[in-house]
C-alpha cells in the first residue's frame, strides 16, 4: 500500500484506538517502520486523543490515589522476566536436559555445526521451560533417544534457522521458531509444512508472538523435510507461497 | 520525564503508579465517566485501570505508541468492559443517568467543561456520532456501519475525516484549545 493511500484509509486511526484487526495492526506497523511520515501522522493523531481526553478530564475523589496505591503494595510483583528463585532445583534439571539434548544433537549430527548454536539453543530452551505448560512432555521428549533433531535452514539466500525436534515412537513434533527470519515477522505470516512423498501438507501457521520461541506442532506420518512458508494471510493458504527455508531430506525411521 | 515515567513503569517500580495517576488520572477519570454514565462505576474502573497498568507495565512498547494512548486503551477497554456486565445493567435500570455524558454541566462533570461540549458540538454530526460510537461506546467499526448503515469502507474514511476535525481542536497548538485553556483558566 502506498503512503498516501494508507494515510487515507483510517488504518492509522483504528490502530491508535486499539481497534485494528491483527492483520491491520502488523500491517500499520511495517508502514510505521518504514515511512517517517506515518510516525508523523500517528503522533497527531494521538495528539488530538490526548488534548480530548485531557479537555474533558474531570479530577476523580481525593481519596482514590492512596487505595490505588495501597492496593497496588499488598499486590505481588508483577510475572517479571528473569527466573522465580523457587525453580532451582527445576533449573539444575534443565541444565542437564540442555547437556542431554546438546549431546543428542552431537551425535546425531556430528557435521552440521549444530554446536554453534548451543547457546542460543540453551537461552531458547530455558524460554521454553520457563512458559511452557508441557514442560514435562517436551523433557521426556528432549530425553528419549528416538528424537531426531533436523535443521531448517534458509533456502536462496534467506537467512533463518529453525530446528524441528520429531519423535516417530511419541508421535510428537516440537518447532524451535526462535530462528525464523526476524527482519521478515512484520506483516508476513508463516506456515510449516511437512513433505510426505514430495507433496507438502500443512502443519499449521507458526505463532511467533504467542508461543515463546518453541511450538508443537502435529506429527506427520513419513515426512521426508520440514519447511517453512511465507504466506500472505493469518490463516495460511492450502499450498506454501514462498519456501523460506527447508530441511534436507531425513531418514525416515519407523513410525509407531 | 515522560522516559523516566516509561522506563520506571517496565521495571515494575511501584511509585511511578502515583505519577501516572498524579499526571493523568483526570484525564482518564474523564474518559471513563463519559463511558460508564455512573459515578460510583467510574471510581470503580479507574482504580482497575491502574492496577492493570501496574501489572502489565512490563509490556508496554514505547516503538508502537505514545504512553498516554496505551494508559488511554486501558482505562477505555476497562469501562467498557464494565459497561457490558450484569451489574451495570442492572445498574442502568434502578438508577439512570442517561443524559450524564452530554449534560455538560451535570455535577458529575467539571463546570469547566462547559466550553468543551460546544467545541465538539461544533463537529459535523456524522462525525460525532461517530467518535461517540466509537471511542465512548466502544463499538467496532462492523458495529458503527451496520447501526449506522453506511458501509464499512466509510466507517473508515469517516472516522479519519472525524480525527481530522478532532486533531483541528485538540492537536498540539490548536488555536481551539488554546482559547480553551485561556477559557478554562478564567473559569478556574
Amino acid at each position: 500500500m502506498d503512503l498516501q493511500s494508507f494515510i487515507q484509509s483510517g488504518l492509522l486511526e483504528s490502530y491508535v484506538l486499539g481497534q485494528a484487526t491483527a492483520e491491520e495492526r502488523s500491517l500499520v506497523e511495517r508502514m510505521l517502520i518504514q515511512h517517517p511520515e506515518a510516525r508523523t501522522e500517528q503522533a497527531a493523531i494521538e495528539q488530538a486523543m490526548e488534548g480530548y481526553a485531557k479537555a474533558i478530564g474531570t479530577p476523580p475523589p481525593a481519596w482514590m490515589k492512596d487505595r490505588i496505591l495501597d492496593q497496588i503494595a499488598q499486590l505481588p510483583e508483577p510475572v517479571a522476566p528473569p527466573v522465580p528463585k523457587s525453580a532451582i532445583p527445576l533449573r539444575a534439571f534443565q541444565l542437564i536436559a540442555v547437556a542431554l539434548l546438546l549431546l543428542i544433537a552431537f551425535l546425531w549430527n556430528r557435521n552440521s555445526g549444530l554446536l554453534d548454536e548451543s547457546t542460543r539453543q540453551k537461552v531458547a530452551l530455558d524460554n521454553c521451560m520457563r512458559s511452557s505448560q508441557s514442560k514435562e512432555k517436551l523433557f521426556a521428549m528432549f530425553q528419549d533417544t528416538d528424537t531426531q533433531i533436523v535443521r531448517v535452514k534458509g533456502v536462496k539466500g534467506v537467512q533463518g534457522n529453525a530446528m524441528v525436534y520429531s519423535n516417530p515412537k511419541l508421535q510428537q513434533v516440537v518447532l524451535n521458531i526462535n530462528s525464523v527470519p526476524p527482519a521478515s515477522r512484520q506483516g508476513v505470516y508463516y506456515q510449516c509444512w511437512a513433505i510426505v512423498g514430495g507433496v507438502p501438507t500443512d502443519m499449521g501457521m507458526i505463532h511467533l508472538e504467542t508461543t515463546d520461541g518453541w511450538q508443537t506442532l502435529p506429527y506427520i506420518k513419513g515426512a521426508t523435510n520440514y519447511a517453512i512458508s511465507a504466506e500472505n494471510k493469518p490463516e495460511g493458504n492450502p499450498a506454501p507461497t514462498t519456501v523460506l527455508m527447508m530441511s534436507d531430506e531425513i531418514k525416515i525411521k519407523k513410525d509407531g | 520525564m515522560q522516559d523516566q515515567l516509561i522506563s520506571r513503569l517496565q521495571q515494575q517500580d511501584r511509585l511511578v503508579i502515583g505519577d501516572l495517576y498524579t499526571a493523568y488520572g483526570d484525564a482518564l477519570f474523564g474518559v471513563v465517566l463519559r463511558i460508564v454514565q455512573s459515578r460510583e462505576l467510574a471510581e470503580q474502573v479507574l482504580q482497575d485501570t491502574f492496577l492493570k497498568v501496574w501489572r502489565n507495565g512490563a509490556s508496554y512498547d514505547a516503538s508502537k505508541g505514545r504512553l498516554f494512548t496505551w494508559l488511554l486503551n486501558i482505562a477505555r477497554n476497562t469501562a467498557i468492559d464494565a459497561t457490558r456486565t450484569a451489574y451495570f445493567q442492572h445498574y442502568r435500570k434502578t438508577d439512570p443517568l442517561d443524559n450524564l455524558a452530554y449534560s455538560a454541566g451535570g455535577d458529575a462533570l467539571n463546570p469547566d467543561h462547559i466550553g468543551v461540549q460546544e467545541v465538539v458540538n461544533r463537529l459535523e454530526e456524522k462525525y460525532r456520532v461517530l467518535i461517540n460510537l466509537i471511542y465512548f461506546k466502544g463499538y467496532t467499526q462492523e458495529e458503527v456501519a451496520e447501526e449506522v448503515g453506511i458501509p464499512l469502507g466509510t466507517v473508515k474514511t469517516r472516522l479519519r475525516y472525524a480525527m481530522v476535525e478532532l486533531r483541528k481542536i485538540f492537536g498540539e497548538n490548536s488555536t481551539a484549545l488554546l482559547v480553551l485553556s485561556a477559557m478554562l483558566g478564567d473559569l478556574s
